[in-house]
């Protein structure tokens, strides 16, 4: 996944701060600013390779990144962690890249330039990677590339991922069964699954 | 394919795996650094630490507020438990212990008879012999009972 400048999330003594996330919601509540960098310094760089998914612009990525967490910090206090951290900032991070997206369409495009943005699917990968993998997954819905992310980039379970898109299990469920049959019919993907 | 409908045929779990492979070539094609410059780091925890900063006052006079509440609170609950109405109010003290201080003795006839003599309205309770009404004879009784009580124990 995106980032190879891993934020570290030690502590005031310098050592890994071993609460979880749940502990430092709980410390936030209570007013610990602390508790704000190591939650920040945990997701940070997850939140930004999101962001980058749906921007596919570093800049854009950057803003968004810095919108969702003063987004989530603005919950304080008063905040109820109800399920993972991600399950949270995941949908915030997605509407504020769409809301990036449009922005931006709007600012820098001709009218025709907008037109043809609004027709281009988001983009699954960087501009510029043309291999094989990259092609097959521009293939697929988006709903369906979504949800295959999801599940194996980031690692969410497929309870997380119904939480996170606020879509039910089944519908989770068969949306990833899809993406991955159509990419083991694929002839570019086929040998992944073989 | 309207994937949003519930689905009679849910794919097994087996179905929803990957290949390591798969998964580590698909990790591949997002793996592209988005540097996050220091500067924009401290702009987003400064930012958190004001609203924080800023949030705070309305918890401190919250905590505040609650802590003096509390306090004012368990005073009047401590008042309320030495005064004589609490006493007089909750206790469950028999029908002859007049004075309720939780016997029955012979100060209690004499709080009736201070009581018949000053021409106030006795409790209806007070009417020991239930005779319908509350007179020297309740007196009587109550004295009757405390001498008995005086040898066997209180009330």
């Amino acid at each position: 996944m995106a980032a190879a400048f891993p934020m570290s999330e030690v502590d005031s003594t310098g050592l890994p701060d071993a609460r979880t996330d749940a502990d430092l919601v709980a410390a936030l509540n209570a007013g610990d600013p602390s508790a704000f960098d190591t939650l920040y310094g945990r997701h940070r760089d997850w939140v930004v390779a999101l962001a980058f998914r749906f921007t596919g612009d570093r800049d854009l990525a950057l803003d968004v990144m810095q919108e969702t967490f003063l987004y989530f910090v603005k919950k304080f206090p008063g905040f109820t962690l109800t399920a993972q951290l991600r399950t949270f900032l995941y949908p915030a991070v997605k509407n504020f890249s769409i809301a990036a997206r449009r922005k931006a369409q709007r600012l820098q495009s001709t009218e025709s330039e907008q037109q043809h943005l609004a027709n281009e699917p988001a983009p699954s990968a960087p501009p510029g990677e043309t291999d094989s993998l990259t092609a097959a997954l521009a293939n697929l819905t988006e709903d369906h590339r979504e949800v295959l992310l999801l599940r194996f980039v980031d690692g969410l379970s497929l309870a997380e991922i119904a939480g996170a898109t606020d879509l039910p299990l089944g519908t989770v469920k068969s949306r990833l069964h899809h993406a991955l049959a159509t990419l083991r019919r694929d002839e570019r993907t086929r040998g992944y699954f073989e | 394919m309207n994937d949003m409908q519930p689905d009679r045929h849910q794919p097994a779990d087996a179905d929803l795996e990957a290949p390591a492979k798969f998964v580590a070539a698909l990790r591949r094609t997002q793996n592209q650094a988005v540097f996050v410059p220091p500067s924009v780091d401290a702009a987003v925890q400064a930012a958190a630490r004001e609203h924080l900063r800023q949030a705070a006052p309305d918890r401190i006079v919250w905590v505040s507020f609650a802590r003096w509440a509390g306090l004012a609170a368990s005073l009047a609950l401590l008042l309320w438990l030495a005064s004589p109405a609490f006493k007089r109010g909750t206790a469950a003290f028999a029908a002859d212990d007049v004075n309720r201080d939780g016997r029955v003795d012979i100060l209690d006839a004499f709080a009736l008879a201070r009581e018949l003599e000053r021409g106030a309205k006795p409790s209806p309770a007070a009417d020991l012999n239930h005779d319908g009404v509350v007179d020297r004879r309740d007196v009587d009784a109550i004295a009757n009972k405390a001498v008995k009580l005086a040898k066997g124990g209180r009330s």
